[in-house]
Formats: structure tokens, C-alpha cells, sequence
């Protein structure tokens, strides 16, 4: 592709898009009533949709079957920590700790 | 009387207090980003991008996942309708993220709308989402400086890989995306207060791993409207009864 400048622009001008598309003023977006009340339950289906691959699954393919695997093990702490400590940070940090010690001594 | 207050106004956090919040809490998922920004500067150069716009691509275009799928194509000598069909599909998860948030900044002024839009990836938007769970309002503020502190770790990243180049260190192993699954575990988790979000939470799992299973494409969004299907149903059931 020899026009690479154009390339990118193009490429941002479509992602920027997409991300200012219902902050605009001089125009706006309405959404059916049905999908308005089905976004309150955007958030956590689409973080679960990216983090529940990187937990339970090989490569994005297959499901992991072994249970020593280091990201089924401690991705399964840090939910079960989740339930039960409510500060973000120190359960991102427990379960990283934990993460590692397993690679460590995988 | 005087000792009660009536007054149902949410608590704000100081402007200081909220910049260093927004850093901190940002702080795992830049970290977990950092390979694929190497990644992405390291792959511009092999596919023949001169330095400049490597990082041009990061700053601008500042997409993972799309940049890393642009560069494949640039490289495969792709045509550029491809090229941008691509990038709209991976980009419209951004519009679901645009239009959660929408009713707090459409009503900013364009210096704010602007800027936030531009620094609007997955990770500003999984921090300013559970803070404003949290918190109970949305602060412009903290989404801001979340976005542009997760939006420099990405470009140092990429310059490291422009730098390096095709020397860089195999990253992938040392399993560093861990910390965005756990940092979406501890967001998504405690927002689990009612069955419409525990069934948008398990039907969306289930929804991306059979999609991956048979690998269909664009499993992110089928999975996210499933979940949001699934809360939606649940919650008009719930209305009913």
C-alpha cells in the first residue's frame, strides 16, 4: 500500500468517529427504548466478554482443561476475591501476585 | 433538625485527589498494554511504515486491536476499502462506549467532548464506568486524565517497539493481558447487585466462549448484545412479576 498517510488518517477519522458518534451536538443519535434500557448492562457484558476468554480459554480457541494453568488458577482467585474485597486495586494486585507466583513455580 | 442532612447531593472528590485516582486506577491496564504496543510499533516498521508514522498510527488512530489488524492488512498489501471496513468493524464497540456514556458528556462543552472522545478506549471506559458505579456521578476529570495516562503508556510503548524493532523480547509469555483480566474481574464483579446484570455477565461469557469455540468472528460484539439481551429480558421479566 503505497498511500500509508491517507491510510491512517482514514483510520482515525473512523475510530474517532465511532467514539464521538453520541457527543456530537450538531446532530443526535436516537436509540430505540428497548436498546436505551439494554445499555445499562453494557458495561459488564462486554469487560466479561474480554476477560472471560483470557481466563478460560487457550488462544482464544479451545477451553483450558488444565487446571494448573496459571491463568484458570489465578483468574479464579482473583474472582473469588472479587467477591469479597471491594477495593478494585488490591484485588488486581492479589490476583497478579498470584498470577506470577504460579508462572514462577509452573 | 440542623444535624440531619437532607441534602442527597453525591460527595465529589477534590480535583487533586481525582487526577491521582484516575492514574492509579488505570495503572494495571496500562501495564497490561505495553506488549501490544511494542508489538504494534515493531510489526508498523516490518510492514513498512517509516518511524514517523508508526507512531503517528499510536497517536492518532490509538486502537489496538485495530491498529494491530491495520497493520496485518497494510503488510499483506490489503486494499485500503479492507482496510477501513476493518478498523469500522473492530471500532464499533466504541459507539457502545459512546452511547453508555452520552447522557453525562453530551452535555459538555466541546473542549471536553472532543478530548474525551479521542482517549475513549476499552480501558478509559472500564475505569470511568465503575467509577461513576461507585461514586454515583461521572467526572469528566477522572475519565480524562485516565484515558490520556493510559494513552502516553501506549505510546512510549510503541516508540520502545519503532526503537526495537524486530528484537524485541518474546513479551507474549510472560502473560501480562493477566492484568486485564483481573482488573476487569474486580470491576465487573462487585457490580453484580441485581439478576439482569448477573445474567448479562454469565450469558456473555458463555455467548464469546461458544463463538470462539466455533470461531466466529466478531465474537466481542455478538457476545456484549447477547449479555445486554439477556439483562434487558430479565430485567422486563423482573417488571412483570
Amino acid at each position: 500500500m503505497s498511500h500509508i498517510w491517507p491510510a491512517l488518517i482514514g483510520m482515525a477519522v473512523i475510530t474517532f468517529s465511532c467514539r464521538y458518534a453520541f457527543f456530537a451536538h450538531s446532530f443526535e443519535l436516537k436509540l430505540p427504548e428497548p436498546i436505551e434500557k439494554a445499555l445499562k448492562y453494557a458495561a459488564p457484558a462486554v469487560l466479561t466478554a474480554m476477560w472471560v476468554p483470557i481466563v478460560f480459554m487457550q488462544e482464544n480457541r479451545t477451553l483450558t482443561t488444565d487446571l494448573t494453568d496459571p491463568f484458570l488458577v489465578a483468574g479464579v482467585l482473583t474472582l473469588l476475591l472479587a467477591l469479597f474485597i471491594k477495593r478494585t486495586l488490591l484485588v488486581v494486585f492479589l490476583g497478579m501476585a498470584a498470577f506470577l507466583l504460579l508462572k514462577l513455580y509452573q | 433538625m440542623n444535624s440531619i442532612n437532607l441534602n442527597q447531593d453525591v460527595v465529589r472528590i477534590p480535583d487533586r485527589q481525582l487526577v491521582v485516582k484516575a492514574i492509579f486506577d488505570v495503572m494495571p491496564l496500562s501495564l497490561a498494554v505495553i506488549p501490544w504496543g511494542m508489538l504494534c510499533g515493531s510489526l508498523a516498521i516490518e510492514a513498512g511504515l517509516t518511524p514517523l508514522q508508526a507512531q503517528f498510527m499510536s497517536l492518532i488512530v490509538f486502537a489496538g486491536a485495530a491498529q494491530l489488524a491495520g497493520v496485518s492488512i497494510i503488510s499483506a498489501g490489503g486494499s485500503i476499502v479492507s482496510l477501513f471496513t476493518t478498523t469500522a468493524v473492530i471500532s464499533s464497540r466504541h459507539l457502545l462506549y459512546s452511547a453508555v456514556l452520552k447522557h453525562e458528556i453530551r452535555k459538555l462543552p466541546l473542549r471536553w467532548r472532543a478530548p474525551l472522545a479521542f482517549v475513549l478506549t476499552d480501558e478509559m471506559f472500564a475505569v470511568a464506568h465503575a467509577f461513576r458505579e461507585e461514586h454515583g456521578y461521572f467526572s469528566p476529570l477522572y475519565a480524562l486524565v485516565a484515558g490520556i495516562g493510559f494513552g502516553v503508556i501506549w505510546n512510549v510503548s510503541t516508540l520502545v517497539g519503532i526503537v526495537a524493532g524486530a528484537s524485541i523480547p518474546n513479551l507474549d509469555s510472560l502473560g501480562l493481558e493477566f492484568a486485564i483480566a483481573a482488573t476487569f474481574i474486580a470491576l465487573v464483579i462487585p457490580a453484580i447487585k441485581s439478576k439482569p446484570v448477573l445474567m448479562s455477565v454469565v450469558v456473555s461469557g458463555l455467548t464469546i466462549i461458544g463463538c470462539n469455540l466455533l470461531s466466529i468472528g466478531n465474537s466481542l460484539m455478538i457476545a456484549a448484545f447477547a449479555g445486554m439481551t439477556a439483562g434487558y429480558i430479565t430485567e422486563q421479566w423482573g417488571n412483570e412479576s
